[in-house]
């Protein structure tokens, strides 16, 4: 019961272990590791595990039975030699997995536990044959030895454990069949197809075998192997057909891969394509691997009737695929059988059509080994017959890799590389010029997989060498050269070297934007060749000059005035100069012809031009200057001197001061003594804090506006640039002369007043204030009140005198009036000693008044002198008048009758004398003036010729009659 | 005060404008010009039209033609820049034009450059006549006596001092120059007439007659040497001829115009 019980618990647990199994079978694709199996279970447990799990669960089921029978032996056998399928399974994919991992391992260590449990089982196996010598399993127990040596072990005990099989199993029965089909497989594999022939003959009857495909697939290779090709050809044929039918294993594929072969094997080439086209549903596959067969023997006809039915029967969900294959097949089919023409249109088809991943590949080796064979050839046709070549090869070669890079995009670059490569090597180097760049621009936008610049560019030089071509189109190459290389390897070793090379180039045509950015460039990437670098700038600015280029030169200049190149300053400014002269040159020339106009404008434009350096603007504002002095045009002349001396730098400044002070000078000696004064003040106005050079400047200014008696100016000029220089005393006497000569009287006054102006001329101002005081005196009191006050102001002491005896002329001539007021008056009745009392009363009172001008005649001041010897000769004049008009009146009769003539005789007589002293005055006086070379103007009786001049008022103006010495 | 300003102004001005006006004398025949060889100032104008090129700018100058002589000043400048000459002669010509100012910046420049006595004389006397016209008497004789003592020989700068000697009656003076002239030349009008005019003056009028009487006709009809002639004939009691020869005045110079009346007025009363 226990026993029975316990075979039920088994027999269900068989079952579920065997539908288990089966559901794992059908599955044989499925991934082992922890992937769900059935719905029915957990998605996490591993399938390997799991079976195992179960093996040993109904082993240990087993194993519980003490006494086991056969059956059960038998069936522990069959789980030992799953469990080896398991262990095989888990140590195959282990060991597959270190292979791929380049670990190298022997058979016996990666199959270990396989050839474990082989060996148990194997020794359970005969355990059992022994223990059950006549055991009904004793054929299957012998099979599965055999497979299992077959599967696991590789002993070469199959053989022998087949054949024990056989002979323990009844013919005809299941085992036997298995056994035999495996003897027959064992003597296919062994190569020993007379025996797999025979042996499969006993079998191959049995149509009820699912495998019945499979066996006539190998009976009809052992059929081939034995030369028997129309009967090998007929059992795949069988099979291939059987395939169709759903009892059988599908071996169509097998079957019909190896038909192909027979077919071409047995020649029977028409009769394949008959059956392929009759049999098989999509028969290009089958098509093409025949084409495939008859191409490898040689049948080329056959083999293009193929290639045409496959053209016609491609599968519709697979044609693009197929097509590919197939024009892949055709490229080998034609190169092998040298159909040079069909091999060139087929390659040109696979160049356009799609194509996966392999086939992509397989056409780019398949177009490199044409390729390159037909490299190799037209370098040696080349090499051997005098340099020259097959056109037609050379244009496939290039169509070739034109294909090539249809095909692999990526690599474009890399064939036109090839493609320039080969034209150079035919000395074609005006095409491969031509290709190399392209190569190259192609390799710079999509990087082939090798980097071909660097030998595309070297292949671009030496094609340019030895190209032949024209100047201009050599020019543009090199360049194209130069600029590509520098751009790629700004800071190569080669690099240093082009690009002094690309600057010649771009100076050869003048290019300015591309000299300076070669230059830029260069130096950015080689900032030590600076020397190198200044030198090949010089080499711009001599062009620029050479072509009189003067606003691209004025940009250089402001470039190197940032320090660009750092060029020193001397060099900036001698490379200004230049410009200058550029500039300058064309307006001098019009100036000389005398087109003041457009040489002005022509330096305004320069002036206001912001792209000029300062300095040259400066310098074209000052020649601006310098024409509108020419044209004594002084207002603007100024206003230009103005405007551009701050635009100079303090150097230029102390140069261009020179320059103005000269040109001061000639405007004064041209007679244009405004500009010149002007000049000086500009001058000053910018110099201002060189005090000791601006003396020279101030005493011109004030000279010139005096010579212009431009007396507001001078003064202003005075007072206004004091504090740029020390005024000199020269100057200052000049100012007080000019005051003085030129009668400014009020601004002479003003000046004297001046802090300190009185005491350091004192000698002169006090000698012009008399003048001015004498002029004066007596004929005009407010001016001779002023002129006295500033007398005082000089020299108090010595003018306080003057005036004291100044005060005595007035008293003087106060005397002299009251005298000459107060005559002697005649009585009515004359009577003589009356009138002689009076009479020398009047002759006591005269001497006091004369005796009064002693004092005066003896203080020695000319004027003071004259006038008092004036006064003295009126008064004796008018005395000695006086007397001779006495008249005695109401005489007595007892005077004589001649009296009033005696008493008019004696009066003469008396009047005489004074008469004589009037004339000794007049005479003292006139030896006076002419004594003392006194020139004054005061025409009275101290003048020689008085009574002649005063008779008619005659007038001598001598300047009319004064002469110019003009003549040497 | 401010009216006798403004009178004065107006007066200068007048004046200024009369002299302007006034005709220099003039010398047609270059024998009776003792001073033909220093000074073109009494030279006629067509004279003046044919002075050597060397005297062209000046020969403007002394025309009127100042812009015209200022260009070619100009235009003879940088050959020129160290010929006291040159300067000499542009001074002469702004003196001639009224400019004094800029006269004297030019004659000073060829007083820097002058580097014979004979051409700082020539300089001096220059210099001296602007002091004349600016009415600086004192300046214009040191100036002239300067010019006298560096060149003895030269004959222009005694005349000036003589003419300033005799306007402010320095009579001997004046007289001791004007013979020390007439050594040179004894028929030049202007000389003649100086010395005659001092010896009106001194009174001694038989010998003023005889050096007026030196002078020939053309040159008698000046105004002023007319004026002291009249005058000298009325104190010898020629009347009539003195009358006649008033009546022949030209009238060209106003200063003259009060004496020339007052002696006429008064010989009038002496022929009644």
């Amino acid at each position: 019961m226990k026993q029975l019980q316990l075979q039920f618990t088994l027999f269900l647990f068989t079952i579920s272990l065997s539908s288990i199994a089966e559901t794992k079978k059908a599955e044989d694709k499925r991934d082992v590791k922890n992937t769900p199996m059935t719905k029915d279970l957990s998605p996490k447990v591993d399938r390997w595990a799991y079976l195992m799990k179960l093996i040993d669960e109904e082993e240990k089921t087993i194993n519980m039975v003490k006494k086991k029978s056969e059956h059960l032996e038998y069936r522990l056998f069959e789980l030992y030699t799953e469990r080896i399928k398991l262990y095989k399974e888990k140590e195959n994919k282990a060991f597959i997995e270190s292979s791929t991992k380049g670990k190298k391992i022997s058979r016996n260590k990666a199959f270990r536990k396989t050839l474990y449990h082989y060996d148990i089982t194997k020794k359970f196996g005969f355990k059992i044959l022994k223990k059950y010598p006549r055991t009904r399993y004793k054929a299957e127990i012998w099979y599965t030895l055999a497979l299992n040596s077959r599967d696991y072990a590789y002993d070469k005990k199959q053989l022998r454990y087949l054949k024990n099989a056989l002979r323990f199993t009844p013919k005809g029965s299941v085992t036997w069949y298995l056994a035999t089909v495996s003897l027959a497989e064992y003597y296919y594999n062994e190569k020993k197809y007379k025996s797999a022939v025979a042996t499969y003959e006993k079998v191959i009857f049995n149509k009820e075998d699912e495998w019945y495909t499979k066996n006539l697939y190998n009976y009809g290779w052992c059929l081939l192997k034995t030369h028997k090709f129309g009967a090998a050809i007929n059992r795949l044929e069988e099979g291939y057909t059987l395939s169709f039918d759903k009892k059988y294993i599908d071996f169509r594929e097998q079957i019909m891969q190896s038909l192909v072969s027979f077919y071409v094997i047995g020649k029977e080439i028409q009769r394949g394509i008959k059956f392929i086209m009759e049999n098989d549903k999509n028969p290009f596959d089958a098509l093409y691997k025949f084409a495939g067969k008859t191409s490898a023997k040689g049948f080329y006809p056959e083999t293009e009737q193929i290639i045409e039915l496959a053209e016609d029967n491609f599968d519709s969900k697979k044609k693009v695929e197929q097509l590919a294959d197939l024009r892949l097949f055709q490229f080998d089919f034609y190169k092998n059988f040298n159909k040079e023409d069909k091999l060139f249109k087929v390659s040109k088809d696979l160049s356009e059509i799609a194509l996966n991943d392999y086939q992509r590949e397989e056409t780019i080796r398949k177009f490199s080994d044409k390729v390159r064979t037909e490299q190799i050839i037209i370098k040696k046709d080349f090499d051997k017959h005098a340099q020259s070549y097959d056109v037609k090869r050379l244009n496939s070669i290039k169509s070739y890799f034109k294909f090539l890079a249809t095909v692999d995009k990526t690599n474009l670059a890399l064939y036109e590389f090839y493609t320039a490569e080969t034209l150079y090597s035919v000395q074609e180097y005006k095409e491969s010029l031509v290709v190399y760049k392209s190569a190259l621009e192609n390799q710079l936008k999509t990087p082939a997989k090798e980097d071909i610049k660097r030998k595309a560019i070297d292949g671009l030089f030496s094609s340019i060498d030895f190209a032949e071509l024209s100047k201009k189109e050599e020019k543009v190459e090199l360049e194209y050269a130069y600029s590509k290389y520098l751009s790629i390897w700004p800071k190569d070793k080669k690099a240093q070297q082009i690009y002094p090379k690309l600057f010649a180039l771009y100076l050869s045509d003048a290019r300015h934007d591309d000299i300076h950015q070669s230059l830029v460039s260069y130096n950015k990437n080689f900032p030590d060749d600076l020397s190198k670098q200044q030198d090949l700038y010089r080499t711009h600015l001599d062009l620029l000059i050479k072509n009189k280029n003067t606003l691209l030169l004025s940009s250089k200049i402001k470039e190197m005035q940032t320090g660009f190149m750092k060029f020193t300053q001397g060099e900036v400014k001698k490379t200004e100069v230049i410009l200058a002269n550029l500039l300058f040159n064309n307006f001098q020339d019009l100036r000389s012809k005398g087109d003041d106009k457009d040489a002005l404008a022509g330096y305004q434009e320069v002036f206001f031009n912001r792209n000029y350096p300062q300095s040259i603007k400066a310098e074209a504002g000052f020649n601006v200057g310098l024409i509108y002095t020419d044209l004594y045009d002084t207002a603007k002349s100024i206003k230009w001197f103005k405007k551009s001396l701050p635009l100079f730098n303090r150097k230029e400044q102390l140069k261009k001061r020179v320059y103005l002070e000269k040109m001061s000078q000639r405007s004064a000696l041209l007679q244009d003594f405004l500009n010149a004064a002007h000049i000086q003040r500009l001058v000053m106005d910018n110099f201002c804090s060189m005090k000791e050079e601006n003396k020279r400047n101030f005493e011109q200014a004030i000279e010139f506006d005096l010579a212009n008696d431009y007396i507001t100016k001078v003064l202003y000029t005075y007072d206004e640039y004091q504090n740029c220089t020390e005024p000199s005393k020269a100057v200052q006497t000049k100012i007080i002369k000019h005051l003085f000569e030129f009668k400014h009287e009020s601004e002479f006054l003003s000046f004297i007043d001046k802090k300190g102006m009185l005491s350091a001329h004192q000698e002169l101002i006090s000698y012009y204030l008399e003048r001015k005081f004498w002029q004066y005196f007596e004929k005009d009191r407010s001016k001779e009140v002023t002129y006295k006050n500033y007398l005082l102001k000089t020299d108090k002491a010595k003018y306080t005198a003057l005036f004291k005896q100044i005060k005595s002329y007035h008293q003087l001539k106060k005397d002299v009036m009251a005298f000459s007021k107060n005559p002697l008056k005649m009585d009515k009745v004359f009577d003589g000693e009356k009138f002689n009392q009076k009479l020398n009363t009047r002759i006591k009172e005269i001497r006091p008044v004369i005796d009064l001008s002693k004092g005066l005649l003896k203080f020695g001041n000319a004027n003071l002198t004259l006038l008092s010897y004036n006064e003295i000769i009126r008064l004796l004049d008018n005395f000695s008048q006086e007397i001779k008009s006495y008249t005695p009146q109401g005489l007595d009769p007892s005077y004589p009758k001649d009296f009033v003539p005696m008493f008019k005789k004696q009066m003469q007589q008396l009047a005489a004398n004074f008469e004589k002293e009037k004339i000794e005055y007049r005479k003292s006086a006139h030896d006076f003036s002419e004594k003392y070379n006194i020139l004054t103007e005061r025409i009275n009786e101290t003048r020689q010729g008085y009574s002649i001049l005063k008779a008619f008022d005659l007038r001598v103006p001598a300047s009319i009659l004064a002469n110019t010495y003009d003549m040497e | 005060m401010k009216f006798n300003k403004l009178l004065s102004l107006i007066t200068l001005l007048l004046i200024t404008s009369c002299a302007s006006n006034i005709p220099k004398p003039v010398i047609e025949e270059s024998s009776l010009d003792s001073l033909r060889a220093e000074s073109l100032n009494r030279m006629s104008l067509q004279a003046l039209e044919s002075t050597n090129k060397n005297h062209k700018k000046l020969a403007l100058c002394h025309k009127k033609e100042y812009n015209k002589a200022s260009e070619l000043f100009k235009e003879s400048l940088d050959k020129n820049q160290k010929n006291p000459h040159y300067w000499n002669q542009l001074g002469v010509c702004y003196f001639l034009k009224g400019e004094y100012s800029k006269s004297q910046m030019y004659l000073g420049i060829s007083e820097g450059l002058a580097k014979s006595k004979k051409m700082k004389a020539i300089v001096l006397n220059n210099q001296g006549l602007i002091q004349l016209k600016l009415a600086n008497y004192p300046e214009a004789r040191e100036l002239f006596s300067k010019s006298t003592e560096l060149n003895s020989r030269a004959l222009t700068p005694k005349f000036n001092l003589a003419m300033l000697y005799s306007k402010f009656g320095l009579l001997g003076k004046a007289h001791k120059l004007l013979f020390q002239l007439r050594k040179e030349n004894k028929i030049d009008p202007d000389i003649n007439y100086q010395i005659a005019h001092i010896y009106l003056l001194n009174k001694k009028f038989t010998l003023a007659k005889k050096y007026f009487e030196m002078i020939p006709d053309k040159y008698l009809k000046r105004d002023d040497v007319l004026t002291n002639y009249a005058t000298t004939l009325y104190y010898l009691g020629d009347y009539q001829k003195a009358q006649k020869l008033l009546g022949e005045a030209p009238k060209q110079m106003p200063t003259y115009a009060d004496a020339q009346s007052n002696l006429s007025d008064q010989i009038s009363k002496n022929l009644e």
